[in-house]
């Protein structure tokens, strides 16, 4: 994930538009607390990372249309995702209660990193969560 | 260059140095360009570019005003900017304009150095033209050249002092690692940082890391200890044997990575190219390169 490169310039421009950004939504978005999925289990590898098992989530359409031709349901299979040192360190962050703000400061201050290095691979891990279904957000 | 009070940051990239809120972070850059942003509010922008021909403030501001109606954004008028921004910037020639929306104004300064004909071009948003305190003291850092010999680095946390008329090649900021080459004639220029150190050592020891990043030979690198720092030093040259006063013309290769255990991070430094004075570029650069987040 690129912060900023050479290969995305741009034309420049006369004016920027201020209202571009949107800074409610990224304040919002940092004081979500996000929540494990209940039926994710974890197992720890020798090396001390983590492999996340996790159901496929599909579609109940889709779900019913494989059962009625006869085809196993995917919803009853499983998946894996193996979590690097640092996935793993913040996977064990999330406790329901810890704000994804909390885990971002948590993280920059553990590793030194800046701050908006820090934000951008914690919201970037769990972004790449979520859409797996591995966890929710709640809101505060 | 570190500056003395802890709530002001320094930016320096590719010519243009400022001083800023702490609380700024970059939020778009380019080689013309930067921006900074409090809290996702856009606070500051400057673009600059070298001025051909004769200086035509009013000429100027009709083109970006041709450009900003092209693109449905309201044209920037001229302005009389306060005596106070304005009075620090007595070396360059300030035009000052204004632009109107339905839900928020701005401004800006049109900056042309003589010395070095360059244009900046400076937006200030509505966060802050709103708390217009910090402006002053923002422009009077206000640098569009370098002074002396070399052009300062300083953003997303590392700092450094390269050569004076080195032009930026590429750059890549990516979490995890940051990739910024400069050409200067004859010589490549190639400064790196990986983080978080301890995390990528823990699955790769520093030789094969470097190895692996640079396609380098293992033969060629040697490790020593300086100051707490672990620090992995290798010279390559190309070709046989030359007579001394040939030795410039080889092709030569010069590369550094350090561990740098306070900050948590791998600082590269690469320089390669032909002609004299290559290895005293290369230790100045090495000397100056740091993190200081």
């Amino acid at each position: 994930m690129a912060l900023f490169s050479s290969d995305s310039l741009r034309p420049m421009k006369p004016i920027v538009d201020p209202s571009a950004s949107d800074p409610e939504k990224r304040v919002a978005a940092l004081a979500c607390i996000p929540m494990k999925h209940a039926g994710v289990a974890a197992e720890t590898l020798e090396s001390g990372e983590l492999v996340l098992i996790y159901p496929i989530v599909m579609r109940p359409w889709l779900d019913r249309l494989l059962r009625r031709f006869g085809r196993d349901a995917l919803s009853d299979q499983k998946r894996k995702i193996q979590l690097d040192t640092l996935g793993t360190q913040v996977w064990g962050w999330i406790d329901g209660e810890r704000s994804v703000g909390d885990i971002v400061a948590r993280f920059g201050e553990f590793h030194k990193l800046p701050q908006r290095e820090a934000e951008l691979s914690v919201t970037t891990f769990l972004r790449m969560l979520g859409k797996r279904g591995l966890i929710g957000l709640r809101e505060p | 260059m570190c500056p003395t009070d802890a709530t002001w940051a320094e930016t320096a990239w590719n010519g243009i140095f400022l001083r800023h809120p702490a609380s700024w972070n970059v939020a778009r850059i380019a080689p013309d360009q930067i921006q900074w942003s409090d809290d996702a509010l856009a606070t500051l922008e400057i673009h600059w570019a070298p001025h051909r021909g004769a200086y035509d403030e009013a000429r100027v501001l009709r083109r970006i005003g041709k450009r900003a109606r092209r693109k449905g954004l309201p044209a920037p008028t001229p302005w009389q900017a306060p005596q106070t921004w304005t009075a620090s910037l007595s070396a360059y020639r300030v035009t000052g304009f204004i632009w109107r929306r339905s839900e928020a104004d701005g401004c800006g300064l049109l900056i042309y150095c003589p010395q070095c004909r360059r244009l900046s071009l400076l937006q200030i948003h509505p966060p802050l033209t709103q708390h217009p305190e910090s402006i002053p003291r923002l422009l009077a850092s206000f640098n569009d050249h370098p002074s002396g010999a070399e052009t300062p680095l300083a953003l997303f946390g590392v700092r450094a002092q390269l050569p004076a008329g080195a032009n930026l090649h590429r750059f890549r900021f990516e979490t995890g690692r940051y990739r910024l080459l400069w050409r200067k004639a004859r010589i490549r220029i190639g400064l790196h940082r990986w983080a978080p150190a301890a995390a990528i050592l823990d699955q790769t020891p520093l030789l094969s890391f470097i190895q692996n990043q640079f396609s380098v030979p293992a033969a060629g690198l040697t490790v020593t200890e300086r100051g707490g720092e672990q620090v992995v030093d290798g010279i390559w040259s190309a070709g046989g044997p030359l007579p001394i006063r040939w030795q410039r013309f080889r092709f030569q290769r010069y590369l550094r990575v350090r561990h740098t255990p306070p900050h948590n991070s791998l600082l590269g430094i690469e320089v390669s190219g032909r002609g004299r004075g290559l290895g005293p570029l290369f230790e100045r650069l090495a000397e100056t390169y740091e993190t200081y987040c």
